[in-house]
């Protein structure tokens, strides 16, 4: 006799759904492939454009590098009352003598090789989710994210792959002193580590790094489901009341905390309020923590999108200054198109642009859209030609 | 299965016919889904929840069909999908908002055929944290093994233990008669 097994039993026969049609799946896998825009609340690609940004706070800034023609100028007025400023529309029309630009001084991966900001490559075929350089090693850390599971990747420069280590798609992040926050999996136990420092963070379901704070403490996601501060040389974990997402700013110590109302709320140290934002999601900080970089909001979805629940694309970015929200670009994909992921490279976004099969690599800046790559690369719209990491 | 290892139609490369493809994926579907969304009933306790998680686990094994090598172990790779999705579901912010309504919903009718046996048994298990009902219902309905639990979950062995120990102990509190039977299994 087993009562467990006959009650499920019981309920599982009589309540299961109807069988989906094989029509109702591939209709959900298309919508999987485009549902590429960014809900406001749900921050989770706010890691990896913190990881990029934080990472890119060493590079030297790019801002006022004439080296690169604009690709257009003819910015427009969004008809809705939140875009303010200048609104670019990304064209990839343009004559190739316009697209050749410098080399992104950010590491980035692309066709099986981590290029780091020198120019040096390190073989990995497989696609990362995010990466950062080991301070410790001088190799990469790699996240590897699969459609169940990601881990941890440890990869010399020279492209020897070592031990992998149960992660999170998020679980990586750049601190202050340039070590790496790591969320790592260990018999059903999460453990955060940054620099030498390391907490058992207990058993948590899933969880991802948000940021990490001028004095090294980690922003992650707790088994409540919402943002809870890790004081690794306290051993001590306190959750944030009623916040769902976090995006730090290490220069300036402002962190934007998603609310669960869905709001934006950005804090100082102090925890004074500087602004509150319900139109757009908070992204990231640019390195030097002057400017934050939006994503999307309701009016600005990809066309025939019906799906929210997006972590990475938008067809809209706005760049503004991060001390008051003052307007200072906004960019929209092409049409049918979006931006995929986008990572600070000085006071610019690099951004990665996914239109009818094919991949272009573009440098947003204040005064126009700039491509940096002209030659596009053929791919699917969920295995991007180009990801971003973290120096 | 070719001397590849791969499916028939599947070449080095990934790349196959997307009829094949959609043939192969069909008939797949048509053996396992029934079984999948019963078990996605019981993880999620709702049936358009499950509905949903087995749409959206389906469709990423549509996606991947072509890097899927291992078809003997699809089952498991689903599970891993439908079990991710439904941790997915617990952590979007708005499923933990209340929405104030002016007619209360219908109530659900309790099933007596074993004079509510049953029912008070599934009241307990819904009312298990998510880790401790997903290692219930593979534990006692998919009648998985620890180790394959924890790799559905993804977790250690040892911690499926500690959870179905956990579960055990608050399903007799409110069944204190409760006969399980798997014991020692």
């Amino acid at each position: 006799m087993n009562d467990i097994k006959d009650a499920l039993t019981r309920v599982a026969d009589t309540t299961a759904p109807a069988p989906l049609s094989l029509e109702h799946v591939r209709g959900r896998a298309r919508q999987i492939r485009r549902r590429r825009t960014v809900t406001a609340i749900v921050g989770s690609a706010a890691a990896v454009a913190a990881i990029a940004g934080i990472g890119i706070a060493v590079s030297p800034s790019r801002s006022g590098d004439g080296s690169v023609p604009p690709a257009t100028h003819t910015p427009t007025t969004a008809a809705d009352p939140h875009a303010l400023g200048p609104v670019f529309p990304v064209r990839l029309d343009v004559p190739v003598e316009q697209t050749s630009g410098g080399e992104p001084q950010v590491p980035y991966w692309s066709d099986g090789q981590i290029i780091d900001t020198d120019g040096t490559a390190t073989p990995f075929p497989d696609r990362p989710f995010t990466f950062a350089k080991d301070p410790q090693t001088g190799g990469w850390d790699v996240i590897r994210a699969g459609e169940a599971n990601a881990e941890l990747v440890r990869v010399t420069v020279d492209g020897h792959v070592g031990d992998t280590v149960p992660s999170f798609e998020h679980g990586l992040a750049v601190g202050p002193r340039g070590d790496l926050a790591i969320v790592t999996q260990h018999g059903g136990h999460e453990v955060l580590t940054e620099g030498d420092r390391s907490m058992d963070l207990g058993a948590l379901d899933w969880t991802q790094i948000h940021g990490v704070l001028p004095n090294g403490d980690v922003l992650f996601h707790d088994a409540e489901g919402g943002v809870a501060i890790a004081h690794l040389d306290a051993d001590r974990v306190e959750a944030v009341p009623d916040t769902a997402a976090a995006v730090t700013s290490l220069p300036t110590g402002l962190t934007a905390y998603g609310m669960n109302d869905g709001t934006w709320r950005a804090k100082d140290e102090d925890g004074s309020t500087h602004w509150t934002l319900d139109w757009a999601g908070v992204n990231s900080f640019s390195p030097d923590g002057r400017y934050v970089a939006l994503v999307g909001d309701r009016q600005h979805r990809i066309t025939g999108s019906a799906d929210w629940d997006s972590e990475h694309a938008t067809s809209t970015l706005w760049i503004r200054t991060a001390a008051d929200l003052l307007p200072v670009a906004a960019f929209t994909a092409p049409e049918g198109g979006y931006f995929w992921s986008w990572t600070w490279d000085g006071d610019q976004l690099l951004a990665t642009v996914f239109v009818k099969g094919q991949w272009s690599l573009v440098r947003l800046s204040a005064d126009g859209v700039t491509v940096v790559r002209g030659t596009t690369k053929p791919g699917r719209g969920e295995e991007p030609a180009y990801v971003f990491g973290a120096e | 299965m070719n001397r590849t290892g791969l499916a028939p139609g599947v070449d080095r490369g990934g790349g196959v016919a997307v009829g094949t493809r959609d043939a192969e994926f069909a008939a797949y579907m048509q053996a396992r889904q029934a079984a999948l969304l019963r078990t996605a009933v019981l993880l999620t306790g709702d049936p358009h929840a499950a509905e949903d998680v087995v749409a959206t686990a389906l469709a990423k094994l549509y996606l991947a069909w072509d890097k899927v090598r291992d078809r003997e172990s699809l089952d498991g790779y689903v599970r891993r999908i439908i079990a991710n999705e439904t941790t997915s579901l617990w952590r979007r912010p708005w499923r933990r908002r209340e929405v104030a309504a002016e007619v209360l919903p219908e109530l659900g009718r309790e099933d007596t055929y074993d004079e509510g046996r049953g029912a008070a048994v599934w009241r307990a298990v819904s009312s298990l944290p998510p880790r401790q009902r997903a290692v219930v219902v593979l534990r006692y309905y998919e009648e998985l093994s620890e180790a394959e639990i924890a790799d559905v979950l993804g977790v250690s062995p040892g911690t499926v233990k500690s959870q179905a120990s956990r579960a055990l102990a608050t399903l007799r509190t409110s069944n204190p008669d409760l006969a399980i039977g798997l014991e020692e299994r």
